[in-house]
């Protein structure tokens, strides 16, 4: 008998159990452990057994035997010769007898195939049998090159496996096709630790395998790397606003902890004229507003996660003549909330210096001090801008001139504006800043210039 | 049947055993027929290869390549050293683990050394989580907590007219629960916390869930020595594969019933096991839903999208979900899975010393985040980590500044690397942990290119 310790305490277990049910029961009990003595004694010591799911012999039909022994052959399944040196791990599982399968001990050993491909594992030794169910016994096979062979799923369709034979087995070793994942043939094996030194180049093969096959992870771009895609994968045309100042400008002008930006559309600020207004301006033209005629583009960048302090906007209006340019700038001067900044002396701040040269390939043409407004038939007006040139000009542009400007702060909402007439260009820019983007005006007049010299 | 034939999950068992534990039951006056076919997904083959499919289809692999700096990720082997926990955890975590068959990948490899109670268990990453899926049912009991009535809510219950002490023997009937349970009043009485409630439960009820990954995790981060760290997250790996368990049930339409004779008799469980068993497992299937926003929304969201609400809408015939769908249904199961390890493992940090200034910026660049407390480790070349600061953030948008922390050139210069922890919960209000870490500009320099650990 083995492990006598071991036995009669289980069966004293049992023997008290069934006491407290009643002396009726006592009978019984003890029946059942005289039966489970002549069992053990009969047997070896082992509790119940499992059906294996495997015959004897690849040539039988009867059913083989979850304790052994096993032995069998490793071919390589293109040509069919042995393979040698290939591992072959068997384990045999124990879960408890009843209820849901709960793994409570097993048993694994290993062998290596010879010179023939063939293996020999002996039966579960004794020692290692236990008054559990033995549930199954599984037989893995590894052979580095190879996809490996499991005793109770073929790989080439995870079906269950129904040509594993306890003796004289023939496990067919299939070799790894290229393009197959590692990662996923060795979680296909499972085997253990042992399997798991043996495959070493495998595991580092997987590894790499996954590295590549697994969703990417989230990273953040560079600045040249997100301005380089929003430019590239635009999900809609940009607006001139946005071409002038595109938000690449605004993230590099952060200073210190990096904030990321989102533009959103920037509605105009100025209002269409009263009728007041156009009686005091005692112009000939039908009573029509200079705004009809002009083409808005505006853009907001809010900070994430940041005070307003932190945004940063632009907006143009662009006339398709100098003149109505001006008219736009009248109506933007009339309309700014916050006093022109001045120095300490009481000075206005110097007028913005223009840029030193033009873009090489410019954003907007020229337009004529004067265009007339062009009507249709019913004599309604409409815009006519000159259309952007498409190829560079073949003799260098001259720099644009800044035709007035002012400047202003908002101290209630922290926030530089400037403001901008180009007639040459029949444009008016007005850039909004927030104080934690552009601690002074320098930082605005900065900014600006950036946009201006893409003009 | 009697004691003459029992079945035992589709295979024969053998007469004389089945003789020996038929007898045995009624010796304890409890045999009242034969055992049931089996018990829900098998934690040992359906849901260990579950969990090993979806662990493939996540992030995992880059997040432990990124965060842990473990070049083989899913095939990293971890030794978890059990006298890092309390003896008490210890001695439960060994005789859970010590049963697992090795033939299934799942199976730690024990090195006993001298002076140490239990011996080190080892193996790599993809088997801790497929260990700690089966685990999660040991003992049988714990199931009691696996039900999920979607359109109730509820957890197991016992149904009108059928008492508590009733199901009591019910359960030790059929394993659920052993009759010193039964004896001592613990046996399963036919009630049960909703699944969703047990995975979230604090760690003193259910040692395995959301509570004791988010401790382990911490500690796999901010523990002084490498060993330490390494055992920790082998130890987050098991509450992480437990948790997939219980989700994973969800796919099992007899647990989305709420009472325990459904689950009985779950002889469509079974026939998943024979057909797939673990390394059969289809692959899982490709989710394009975002994450979720809260972990019980993998259960059920309200709208549908959980996998409780899924099962129970698509397996009206459950026959069918146990047969020809079966393939789809697991694939859709691994999915919720991936979809789960994603979740856990989600939050993704970017560090980056600022130029120039003693400063340490840590970027949340995958979510926002909610408010928590970063703290900045140190660590020696040999990995020896220090805590450098410990500062206390608001929520940060994604892409946003979390925190700046200083750091003084004199303190990094002995450093290695610099590990940042965040420990908190993200803008849903969940409990959210995760780290980053970055090699430091002197050391990368020094460092030569580091070969792959070996398995």
């Amino acid at each position: 008998m083995i492990r006598p310790l071991f036995l009669s305490r289980r069966r004293t277990q049992k023997a008290a159990s069934g006491l407290r049910f009643g002396v009726a029961a006592f009978g019984v009990v003890s029946l059942g452990i005289l039966s489970l003595g002549l069992g053990l004694g009969g047997s070896g010591c082992s509790g119940a057994v499992a059906q294996a799911p495997f015959r004897l012999r690849p040539d039988t039909t009867n059913w083989g035997s979850l304790f052994g022994p096993f032995d069998g052959q490793v071919l390589d399944q293109a040509t069919g010769n042995p393979i040698s040196g290939a591992l072959v791990v068997g384990s045999w599982a124990f879960e408890a007898e009843r209820g849901p399968a709960v793994p409570l001990s097993a048993y694994s050993i290993t062998a290596i195939t010879n010179n023939d491909g063939g293996y020999n594992l002996p039966a579960l030794p004794t020692t290692q049998r236990s008054l559990s169910l033995l549930r199954r016994f599984t037989l893995v096979v590894y052979k580095a090159g190879y996809i490996g062979y499991r005793s109770d799923t073929r790989w080439e369709d995870r079906s269950p496996r129904t040509d594993f034979s306890q003796l004289a087995n023939k496990a067919r070793l299939e070799r790894i096709p290229a393009g197959e994942s590692r990662a996923h043939i060795l979680a296909f094996l499972g085997g253990g630790q042992a399997l798991m030194r043996a495959a070493q180049a495998e595991v580092i093969q997987a590894a790499l395998d996954l590295a590549e096959r697994s969703p990417a992870l989230p990273t953040l771009k560079s600045d040249a790397e997100g301005s380089a895609e929003r430019r590239a994968k635009p999900d809609r045309p940009l607006t001139l606003a946005e071409q002038l100042l595109p938000i690449a400008d605004v993230e590099a002008s952060v200073r210190g902890a990096r904030r990321v930006y989102s533009g959103e559309p920037l509605p105009t600020s100025l209002v269409p004229a009263t009728a007041g207004d156009q009686k005091a301006a005692a112009t000939t033209v039908p009573a029509e507003d200079v705004l009809d005629r002009v083409e808005y583009s505006g853009v907001h960048y809010g900070a994430k996660d940041a005070p307003e302090s932190h945004d940063a906007a632009l907006r143009i209006w662009r006339a398709a003549s100098g003149t109505d340019a001006e008219a736009v700038w009248k109506r933007l001067q009339g309309q700014l909330q916050a006093p022109p900044l001045r120095d300490a002396n009481g000075t206005v701040v110097p007028t913005l210096q223009a840029p030193a040269q033009r873009a090489a390939q410019p954003l907007l043409p020229e337009v004529p001090l004067n265009f007339p407004p062009l009507r249709d038939a019913n004599g309604v007006g409409r815009t006519l801008l000159p259309h952007v040139p498409a190829a560079a000009p073949t003799q260098p542009l001259k720099p644009i001139s800044i035709d007035a400007s002012v400047s202003a702060y908002d101290n209630k909402r922290r926030t530089y504006g400037i403001a901008v007439l180009v007639r040459k260009l029949g444009l008016v820019v007005e850039l909004l800043c927030g104080a934690d983007l552009c601690p002074g005006e320098e930082a605005v007049h900065g900014l600006l210039n950036r946009a201006l010299e893409r003009l | 049947m009697g004691c003459s034939t029992v079945r035992w999950s589709g295979y024969k068992m053998r007469p004389a055993r089945s003789l020996l534990l038929s007898c045995a039951l009624l010796g304890g006056g409890l045999a009242a027929g034969a055992p049931t076919a089996a018990f829900a997904y098998e934690s040992v083959t359906t849901e260990a290869g579950l969990t090993q499919q979806a662990a493939l289809a996540s992030r995992l692999h880059r997040r432990l390549l990124q965060r842990f700096v473990y070049p083989l990720g899913l095939f990293e082997p971890l030794r978890l050293d059990l006298s890092t926990v309390p003896p008490a955890r210890a001695r439960a975590l060994y005789g859970r683990l010590v049963g697992l068959d090795p033939a299934q990948g799942y199976a730690p490899e024990w090195q006993a050394e001298v002076g140490r109670v239990h011996p080190l268990g080892r193996q790599h990453v993809l088997g801790w989580l497929a260990a700690g899926t089966v685990i999660e049912s040991v003992p049988a009991e714990r199931m009691r907590n696996h039900f999920f009535d979607p359109r109730s809510g509820t957890g197991l219950r016992n149904p009108d007219g059928q008492s508590a002490s009733d199901s009591s023997l019910t359960a030790v009937q059929n394993g659920l629960s052993s009759v010193r349970q039964l004896l001592a009043g613990a046996a399963v009485d036919g009630t049960g916390m909703a699944a969703p409630d047990w995975v979230v439960a604090p760690e003193a009820t259910n040692e395995f869930g959301l509570a004791s990954f988010l401790r382990s995790y911490e500690r796999a981060v901010v523990a002084e020595l490498p060993e330490q760290r390494e055992s920790a997250l082998a130890e987050a790996l098991l509450s992480v594969g437990a948790m997939l368990g219980v989700l994973e049930q969800m796919g099992d339409p007899a647990y989305l019933q709420s009472t325990l004779t459904a689950a009985l008799d779950d002889r469509g469980a079974a026939a998943v096991a024979e057909r797939f068993g673990r390394a059969g497992v289809p692959a899982a299937a490709s989710s394009p839903a975002p994450l979720p926003g809260q972990l019980r929304d993998l259960f059920s969201d309200g709208q549908g999208g959980g996998l409780a609400e899924r099962t129970a809408r698509r397996c009206t015939s459950p026959l069918r979900c146990y047969t020809t769908a079966a393939p789809a249904l697991l694939a859709e199961v691994a999915g919720y899975g991936q979809r789960l390890i994603d979740y856990l493992f989600r939050g993704e940090l970017h560090l980056a010393l600022a130029e120039g200034e003693p400063r340490l910026d840590v970027v949340a660049v995958e979510l926002p985040l909610g408010s928590g407390t970063v703290t900045l480790l140190g660590e020696q070349p040999e990995g020896r980590r220090r805590i450098l600061r410990k500062v206390d953030t608001v929520p940060a948008l994604a892409g946003a500044t979390v925190v700046q922390l200083p750091i003084s050139e004199a303190e990094r210069r002995d450093l290695h690397r610099l590990v940042v922890l965040f420990h908190g919960r993200d803008r849903l209000n969940q409990p959210l942990v995760t780290s980053a870490q970055l090699v430091l500009p002197h050391a990368a320099a020094a460092d030569a290119p580091a070969a792959p650990s070996q398995p």
